[in-house]
C-alpha cells in the first residue's frame, strides 16, 4: 500500500489504512515534535493529538499533494499549543533530539544536544530541519509557512547563535 | 573531530562588520546549502580575499557543518496506535452554541414585540435582517465566531 491509496482508504473511514500511515510517520513525527519542543517528553502527545488531527481532517487533504508535509503543519500546530500550556522543560540526562553516528563522539553530540535544547523554538526546528532532514530552502518555507527569503535569513541567524552557543 | 575540538577552534568572538559582510556570509550558506546565492562567486572571493573576518566566519560555518555531520536525528521507538486508535471515534470537543443563539434570537424578538407598542413600526422594522441573519445562521449550521484553528490548511 503507497499514501495515496491509504489516504484514499481513509477518507471513506478505513481504520487499517490509517493505522498504516501511523506506522510510517509515527518515528519521524516524535522525532519532529521532540526536536520542537526541545526535548520535551510531551513529544509523543503531540504527535498523537497530530494524528487525530490528521484524521478527521483527511477528507480536506489534497491526493495528489504528499501527506508528510501537509501532516507536519498539523504537528507544528499541537507542539505550538502544548509549548504554551507548559512552559518548563524536563532536564534529561540522555540525548533525545540528537543521535552520534558513531559512539566514539558522544561528547560532541551531548554538547550539540545541549546547544540545540537552548535555542529559541523557531530556530532549533529550521536547524534540525536543514541538518537532519536536508530539506531544501523551498521544502523549509512550505513546512514552516515562511517566504522563502526568511527562511534564508532565519536559518542563518540560527547557525550563528547554535555556533554562539557551542563555543561557551 | 574529537571531543571539545569544535570549541577550542571557535574561541573568538563572532562578528558582524556591516551588510556587506552579512550579504557575502549569507551567499556563502546559500552556496553551501546548494541554493542559488545573491552574489556571484567572483563577488564573494574578492570580498574574502579583503576581509578576515568573514574568512573566519566561512571556517566557523563549514565547522558547523562537521559538527553536524557526525550526528543524526533521534528516533523514536514508540508505537502510537493503540493510544491513537482508541480514540478515533471521539467526536472533536467543540462549543455547542446553537442553543445560545436560539436563546439570543427568542431574546431580541421579545424585546422587539415589548417594544413595539411605544416605538414606530420603521424603527423595529431594522431589526427584521438581524433576525433573518441569525436563523440563516441557525439554519446553515455555521457559527461566525468559531476559530478555524486549520487556516493554514486551506491555503
Amino acid at each position: 500500500m503507497d499514501d495515496e491509496i491509504a489516504i484514499e482508504k481513509c477518507k471513506n473511514g478505513d481504520r487499517e489504512a490509517f493505522r498504516y500511515l501511523v506506522e510510517r510517520y509515527q518515528r519521524q513525527a516524535v522525532s519532529h515534535a521532540t526536536a520542537i519542543l526541545g526535548g520535551r517528553e510531551d513529544a509523543p502527545d503531540a504527535a498523537q493529538e497530530a494524528f487525530i488531527d490528521a484524521f478527521r481532517a483527511l477528507k480536506q487533504f489534497d491526493n495528489s499533494r504528499p501527506f508528510y508535509p501537509w501532516f507536519y503543519v498539523l504537528l507544528r500546530n499541537r507542539c505550538f499549543k502544548m509549548a504554551a500550556r507548559k512552559r518548563e522543560t524536563e532536564s534529561l540526562d540522555e540525548t533525545v533530539i540528537v543521535a552520534p553516528n558513531s559512539p566514539a563522539q558522544s561528547e560532541d553530540i551531548h554538547a550539540l544536544e545541549n546547544a540545540l535544547r537552548s535555542l529559541d523554538r523557531d530556530d532549533r526546528e529550521i536547524v534540525t530541519l536543514k541538518y537532519f532532514d536536508g530539506l531544501d530552502y523551498n521544502e523549509l518555507a512550505e513546512r514552516l509557512q515562511i517566504p522563502k527569503g526568511t527562511v534564508m535569513s532565519r536559518l542563518f541567524h540560527a547557525r550563528r547563535k547554535l555556533q554562539a552557543k557551542l563555543e561557551r | 573531530m574529537p571531543g571539545g575540538s569544535y570549541k577550542r577552534s571557535l574561541k573568538g568572538s563572532l562578528h558582524m562588520k556591516d551588510s556587506n559582510c552579512e550579504n557575502v556570509l549569507l551567499s556563502i550558506m546559500a552556496a553551501a546549502d546548494g541554493e542559488s546565492a545573491q552574489l556571484s562567486p567572483e563577488e564573494i572571493k574578492a570580498h574574502l580575499s579583503a576581509c578576515a573576518d568573514c574568512r573566519e566566519e566561512m571556517v566557523r560555518m563549514q565547522q558547523l557543518d562537521s559538527v553536524f555531520q557526525q550526528a543524526t536525528r533521534r528516533e523514536s521507538t514508540i508505537d502510537l496506535w493503540p493510544a491513537i486508535n482508541g480514540r478515533l471515534d471521539q467526536r472533536p470537543a467543540t462549543m455547542n452554541w446553537q442553543p445560545y443563539a436560539v436563546v439570543s434570537i427568542l431574546l431580541v424578538v421579545y424585546k422587539l414585540i415589548e417594544m413595539l407598542p411605544e416605538a414606530a413600526p420603521g424603527w423595529a422594522i431594522n431589526l427584521v435582517p438581524l433576525i433573518i441573519f441569525g436563523a440563516l445562521l441557525v439554519f446553515l449550521r455555521e457559527n461566525p465566531f468559531r476559530i478555524n484553528s486549520e487556516l493554514a490548511l486551506e491555503k
